[in-house]
């Protein structure tokens, strides 16, 4: 039930290793910079032409950090939202990092200050997702998140900035579908994971329900179909342990 | 877009962000919920590629014509052989653009 017994802080790790750690981050995390390439330009070039000043435009993507929050943060800014309803929709826009957050926890907050604050403003989506234990061989590391997570900072603020360069002239690059980039990462990661009737179970109620509250554009279906999911594979492991089967 | 509303959202991120990695929030998590959390991975990463793989702006893609939806297939029987995540990545994009070809 607690997959993080094997996790330690890496003060014991030598230098050499330290480092070796946090450039495998950096490398693990370069299919998921290609993924976002498209939405870095965009974020860049859609500020630009919302009205944004070459430095807010920049400063969304390098203080903000959330390419989702900034895109939906403009569109509303460009329908003439107030700034009230903005606020509220970036706050359930983002809310999975909760989940993030509370699934972290243990790790985390056995650091010092000076590692948990840049760790908490790095955690996107996406580095989460390469803090999943089955991802590495070994127990994950402050330098292992550190060095993916700066490298996707980065890379985002870079791709951006030239975004903001290009502004108008952005190229269309959906024909490419880089994106798929991050379906690629995250099913290769969520796979070997899927060890038990529960996690399927949790997985495929969560692919379901999500699609379904997309395509209904309901608000927040991210995180409603991953909690969903995380309770009916609860109530599944709990139901087949009664039943005698043996989970494992 | 003012400079402190553009503040305001980075920090709104930021909590969201740190809030339950600060150790002095005293939070104890109930065995339930820790279980539900051992879930969290799995549920949500497949929560996040849902919509990529079967909406384009908010439109339903094409069935059975999505190349989207085969190159997820076609990950998951990778990712079930080839359990080295680099090169099952790099395998998987290849399979999806050979699809595209």
């Amino acid at each position: 039930m607690n997959n993080f017994e094997h996790l330690q802080p890496a003060s014991a790790h030598s230098l050499r290793g330290q480092r070796a750690q946090f450039f495998k981050g950096a490398i693990d995390i370069i299919p998921l910079c290609l993924a976002v390439l498209p939405w870095g330009l965009l974020a860049g070039s859609m500020a630009i032409q919302s009205g944004l000043d070459v430095w807010q435009s920049l400063g969304m993507s390098a203080i903000i950090f959330a390419g989702a929050a900034q895109l939906v943060t403009l569109s509303m800014l460009i329908s003439g939202a107030n700034v009230f309803s903005i606020i509220i929709t970036i706050f359930f826009l983002t809310s999975q990092h909760f989940i993030y957050g509370l699934t972290l926890r243990e790790f985390v907050t056995q650091l010092k200050l000076k590692y948990r604050l840049p760790i908490g403003f790095l955690l996107t989506d996406e580095l989460f997702a390469l803090s999943v234990p089955k991802v590495r061989e070994q127990a994950l590391t402050v330098s292992y998140l550190i060095g993916a997570g700066l490298t996707f900072y980065l890379f985002w603020v870079i791709v951006s900035a030239l975004g903001i360069w290009l502004a108008a002239s952005v190229p269309d690059l959906a024909k490419y579908h880089l994106d798929f980039s991050i379906i690629a990462t995250f099913i290769t990661i969520v796979v070997p994971m899927i060890k038990s009737l529960s996690t399927l179970a949790g997985v495929l109620c969560s692919l379901l329900l999500s699609a379904a509250l997309s395509l209904a554009q309901v608000e927040g279906a991210i995180v409603i179909a991953g909690i969903a999911g995380m309770m009916f594979a609860v109530a599944v492991a709990h139901l087949t342990r009664k039943s005698g089967e043996t989970t494992t | 877009m003012s400079w402190w509303l553009l503040l305001l959202l980075a920090f709104i991120v930021f909590f969201n962000r740190y809030l339950f990695l600060e150790p002095r929030l005293p939070l104890r998590i109930p065995t339930l919920v820790r279980e539900a959390l051992s879930y969290s991975a799995p549920c949500l990463l497949i929560a996040i590629c849902a919509p990529v793989i079967l909406l384009d702006n908010g439109e339903l893609r094409h069935f059975p014509d999505n190349p989207y939806l085969w190159g997820a297939l076609v990950s998951v029987i990778i990712a079930y052989f080839v359990r080295h995540m680099l090169s099952a990545v790099v395998l998987s994009l290849l399979a999806f653009y050979l699809l595209n070809w």
